[in-house]
């Protein structure tokens, strides 16, 4: 910053130059162009409580606990979604179906939105596809422990985002079903 | 009984005046962001009545009834001086402004103008004065606010608003020399018969480059974009005025506004003809409606400051702020030689070619 000791370099100024700062062209460039933007008026805001922007497939927002279509829970129970989160958001308690010694169930399930991130690792973790990640993202409280989710509440938003619901495991496809699966309501296999 | 009546008569026109400004001032507040929403392909305020409309009046109640806060270790009575301090040399100004043609009606057996308040000879001078107390409202309002990002918006607003008022005065200075008078009545009256004679283009010396250097420096005095440094956003918070809260903080943004239009009505008055048609006469009087050729002449004034009212705007939409060292720079390197050269070139006209 020696500014004040080296004196900047004299530089050429053509007629054009000096004619340019006189009138001063560059502001009445910018100007006009301000202008042309509302003459053409075409505003990309959107009036979002009142129209809201169609979001993709993909979208990432409130997760949720999904069932199968005889509306028992997809969810078994193996821990992987809390093993991959990466912000210890879910809890999950195990345990067996009770009467069905080789079925397992995650008899309690927590999640504490407060310190999700929506990174959906714990989607992709999941074995059987019991989580899913909805499109809704109006989920500001004013109690903070309204965002700490139980079983039964991330049950009801799974059941409201996703209406369209899968097959239980062993009847989608014979090789499907190689474990977690109590073959009790299946007819017996004909060997 | 005299006395009574004309007084009852200046204050039913101080009060008509006040509440055009006021009205416009409210309407230039949701203007602004309107006119920079659309600028910015944005949309401005939408939510309180169709189309946003009802801002303005939204604004007014949420700063009517919001707490009013004094900072400790404030100097109470600067600031609570300063906001008046600010509003009322902004609202003064308008007194000697001549709206519409100076003719005179009888009232009560009284003569009034209807058009100015107070057509006093110095009306020029009174306003540059006026608008000099302004910028104590300012830098009292920084200093006394005992916060550091106050006290720098008000010293860099001293340092600005007295430069430039410099250039003003200047710039103003040839305006008087063709005219040969400071009433703004006069001044306006002595440019009818059509755009030609205005000044910004009269013969014997156009006052052009004097109107640019008055509009440019009038932006920097109300210390509007890009001469913002006083309130720079991005670098002070909010300028001088950070510390202020609830009808304080109503106070000085209704002087900005006012000023706004004061500095518009004084450029319109003295460079463009005032109430003046750009064509000589007015069509209601041609026409043969003279008894409201007035309303004509009314419009054309409020057309012109409107004017300069969207180019406010305008430039705030298109320019970036600059940095102090330019600003002073530009105005004392710039503007000040160019309005001086321009009343040196001006009386040497006013001297050959006397109108």
């Amino acid at each position: 910053m020696n500014v004040a000791i080296s004196p900047a370099p004299k530089q050429k100024q053509s007629l054009s130059d000096w004619l340019k700062t006189l009138t001063f062209y560059e502001l009445l460039v910018g100007m006009k162009a301000t202008l042309t933007h509302l003459l053409n008026y075409k505003p990309i805001t959107l009036q979002y409580p009142h129209e809201k922007r169609i979001l993709p497939d993909n979208y990432r927002g409130m997760l949720a606990l999904l069932r199968y279509d005889d509306g028992t829970e997809k969810c078994v129970g193996c821990d992987l979604c809390e093993a991959a989160c990466p912000s210890r958001v879910i809890r999950v308690v195990s345990a067996e179906v009770p009467g069905e010694p080789t079925k397992r169930y995650s008899k309690e399930y927590y999640m504490d939105m407060t310190r999700c991130l929506f990174c959906g690792l714990c989607v992709d973790a999941c074995p059987v596809d019991a989580l899913g990640m909805t499109r809704e993202f109006e989920w500001a409280v004013y109690d903070k422990r309204q965002l700490h989710l139980n079983k039964q509440q991330l049950l009801a938003i799974g059941d409201r985002s996703f209406p369209v619901r899968e097959k239980p495991l062993e009847l989608q496809h014979p090789n499907v079903a190689f474990f977690n699966v109590a073959f009790k309501h299946l007819p017996p296999k004909e060997n | 009984m005299e006395i009574g009546l004309r007084l009852a008569v200046s204050l039913a026109q101080i009060a008509a005046v006040m509440g055009v400004v006021m009205l416009t001032v409210m309407v230039l507040t949701l203007a602004e962001r309107k006119v920079l929403g659309w600028m910015q392909d944005r949309m401005g305020p939408m939510e309180v009545g169709p189309y946003g409309v009802l801002q303005p009046i939204a604004d007014g109640l949420k700063l009517f009834f919001k707490e009013d806060i004094i900072p400790a270790g404030a100097n109470k009575f600067l600031f609570t001086l300063a906001p008046i301090l600010a509003l009322v040399p902004a609202m003064i100004g308008f007194a000697v402004i001549p709206f519409g043609p100076s003719m005179t009606i009888e009232l009560f057996g009284l003569q009034i103008k209807p058009f100015v308040i107070s057509d006093i000879n110095i009306g020029i001078l009174y306003i540059l004065a006026f608008a000099s107390i302004g910028a104590y409202g300012i830098i009292l309002g920084g200093w006394a606010s005992n916060s550091k990002y106050s006290l720098l918006g008000g010293l860099r607003s001293a340092a600005q608003v007295i430069s430039y008022e410099l250039n003003v005065g200047l710039a103003i200075v040839g305006v008087i020399l063709l005219s040969g008078s400071l009433s703004l009545v006069k001044i306006t009256e002595a440019q009818a018969g059509g755009f030609w004679n205005w000044y910004v283009l009269a013969m014997p010396f156009p006052q052009i480059f004097a109107f640019v250097v008055y509009v440019i420096s009038s932006v920097a005095e109300t210390n509007r974009v890009p001469f913002d440094l006083p309130e720079a956003e991005s670098e002070l918070v909010a300028g001088f005025f950070t510390e202020y809260s609830g009808m304080r903080f109503a106070f000085f943004f209704i002087a900005e506004y006012a000023n706004m239009i004061l500095v518009s009505c004084v450029a319109a008055a003295l460079f463009l003809g005032g109430w003046n048609a750009p064509y000589p006469g007015t069509i209601l009087e041609y026409i043969g409606l003279e008894r409201i050729a007035w309303m004509e002449n009314v419009v054309w004034f409020a057309v012109k400051v409107y004017f300069f009212l969207f180019l406010f705007f305008w430039l705030r939409a298109t320019l970036p702020r600059l940095r102090y060292d330019q600003l002073m720079r530009f105005g004392w390197k710039v503007m000040l030689p160019i309005a001086l050269g321009n009343i040196v070139l001006t009386s040497i006209a006013a001297y050959f070619f006397p109108r």
